[in-house]
């Protein structure tokens, strides 16, 4: 039941295959041919879907911006840190920008660490500057760094500016009511795709909590290694905005066994599910996200979130109100407290118990009564 | 699991950056890490404590900071047997939002769940913010327990969750009511849960 803190993203490289350097060769070839213009928007989310994705960090610095639909040739000039020092969110970025330092490449200078350190801070209250309706949520540096790390500065303002307004506009609110509701619809993906599995969480009253991270950051806070990670940014930038309940659905179904073996009661599914095992084969999870997504809109499945919603809140209700009425002062329970004990104290044995001793108590009295009669005291 | 005659469920609350993840490494891998630890949603670890030659199971839900990941728990805040309100007393921000908390915790919570105030850091004393008579001040007016902790140095850590068992205990087992509320009884169903 001990689930481990964050671990630090792995950046090794692995070697080539044969399928990856066949893209990679695709790829590099569309970018020499398109030099001077940008490649065809459907391709290049072609490319993203497909396995392998835009393949490395030197594609994907020029394709993700073209993916986001992000100018690079009007970008403004990142203005420096103590700009923002008077800002409301400024101390809790910075908190989360040293709770990050697990996201960036291992060995690299400390000088150039802390620079990065700082480009994040910058990129972030940047955005929530220029948007003041737009909150900072924890695990908002977690997409930030990966943009920042990929395309550098300025760049990741432009897609981080147009990503908060739309795939996190939702997470940016007020409250996270509507990211609460957004994670609801996992239930009937895993409802129709796998009834066993749907009743075994449901039973567990696991909720949704597991895969707010996921949701928040892209998978990017949750898993280990640097490759996943970016392939995955791939598969979503290319993808409609809610694209990571389908991900997240996808891999719950391809746990499904693992999960029925577990107990059946909230800490441990909780943490069996929170932490994503290190082998999952995800180019076959993107497989099944995309068939899914083509099989349940969220249009369709809206209905159940909305039924699956009203259950909850009556629960809820009931569970106030239970808790309001423990509040309510004692005096006003006194009459219903005495007609619910009466019945305990009216059965069997306290009625016998009682006769018997008042039983006793009168021959005593009789006795020692008649005593102080016979000595003439009475 | 190992067996225990007990499961107390216990949530861990407070700003962001006090230190609640450190507490409960400390209490549950008895080990510390200076680098910051960040809880997205919420994080469960669970350790037993013997008392009273009783086995307790504390399953310890450690929560985020964000206070607006709290709408997306209600059910872990209604099902808590105990608290820990964490404060850094090296930060007088945090101690001032321990109000915050503890509207939240009485808008959520049963009656009967204990409380206890925690000021974490206290290894730090250059830099303390809130004292030690404030600290327990607030805890003496609002009726809750209070000590102060190290999570680094590991000081008081195992004894603030054994206190805080030893009143659930108090609270949940001894001090049964002759004929419990459905409800309640539901709660005790839970809290007293052998292996």
């Amino acid at each position: 039941m001990i689930k481990n803190e964050q671990r630090p993203l792995n950046f090794e490289k692995c070697p080539e295959s044969d399928d990856e350097l066949k893209k990679r060769l695709e790829i590099e070839k569309l970018i020499n041919k398109n030099i001077d213009k940008n490649i065809s928007f459907d391709v290049l989310v072609k490319l993203s879907l497909a396995p392998y994705g835009l393949v490395n960090d030197d594609f994907r610095r020029i394709l993700w911006p073209q993916l986001a639909g992000v100018d690079i040739n009007h970008l403004g000039q990142a203005p420096t840190l103590d700009k923002f020092q008077c800002h409301p969110e400024y101390n809790q970025v910075v908190l989360d920008v040293n709770r990050s330092l697990k996201r960036f490449p291992p060995g690299i200078p400390y000088e150039q660490r802390i620079a990065l350190q700082d480009q994040l801070t910058v990129l972030i209250l940047r955005v929530i500057q220029k948007y003041p309706n737009l909150r900072y949520y924890q695990g908002y540096h977690d997409v930030a760094v990966t943009f920042l790390l990929v395309v550098g500065e300025e760049i990741a303002f432009a897609i981080m500016e147009q990503l908060s307004t739309t795939h996190f506009s939702e997470c940016m609110q007020e409250t996270m009511e509507a990211t609460q509701r957004r994670l609801m619809f996992i239930w009937p993906i895993i409802k129709f795709e796998n009834p066993e599995l749907y009743q075994f969480l449901q039973n567990s009253t696991v909720g949704t909590l597991f895969s707010l991270p996921w949701y928040l950051t892209w998978f990017g806070h949750s898993l280990t290694s640097y490759r996943t990670v970016v392939r995955l940014y791939d598969y979503f930038l290319a993808s409609p905005i809610y694209t990571s309940i389908f991900v997240t659905a996808a891999i719950l179904l391809y746990r499904s066994d693992e999960i029925l073996k577990e107990d059946c009661d909230m800490a441990s599914v909780h943490c069996l599910l929170s932490v994503i095992p290190e082998d999952l084969p995800f180019e076959d999870l993107l497989k099944t996200s995309s068939s899914l997504l083509n099989k349940y809109s969220l249009t369709l499945i809206e209905k159940d979130v909305e039924e699956l919603i009203c259950q909850e809140r009556r629960k809820r209700k009931t569970d106030e109100a239970l808790i309001v009425k423990r509040r309510q002062p004692a005096t006003s329970n006194r009459i219903p407290i005495i007609t619910k004990w009466l019945p305990n104290i009216l059965t069997a044995k306290p009625v016998i118990l009682t006769t018997a001793i008042s039983i006793v108590v009168g021959v005593c009295a009789y006795y020692y009564n008649n005593q102080y009669l016979a000595a003439g005291i009475s | 699991m190992s067996h225990f005659d007990y499961l107390f469920k216990v949530l861990v609350l407070g700003d962001s950056g006090v230190g609640k993840s450190c507490l409960l490494m400390r209490f549950s891998d008895d080990r510390f890490t200076e680098k910051y630890l960040r809880t997205m949603g919420i994080d469960v670890k669970a350790r037993s404590v013997e008392l009273v030659s009783r086995v307790m199971m504390l399953q310890v839900w450690d929560t985020s900071g964000d206070k607006r990941f709290n709408s997306l728990m209600p059910s872990n805040y209604r099902s808590a047997h105990g608290i820990l309100l964490v404060y850094d007393i090296t930060s007088s921000k945090s101690f001032q939002n321990i109000d915050g908390w503890m509207k939240e915790i009485r808008r959520m919570c049963p009656d009967k769940v204990t409380v206890l105030l925690v000021g974490n850091k206290s290894d730090d004393p250059n830099h303390r913010q809130v004292s030690m008579e404030q600290g327990f001040n607030y805890a003496h007016r609002g009726a809750l327990g209070f000590e102060e902790v190290s999570a680094k140095s590991g000081m008081n850590v195992y004894d603030i969750f054994s206190s805080l068992a030893m009143d659930i205990y108090h609270r949940y087992v001894l001090h049964n009511p002759i004929s419990p509320m459905p409800s309640e009884q539901e709660e005790e169903d839970a809290a007293e849960s052998p292996d």
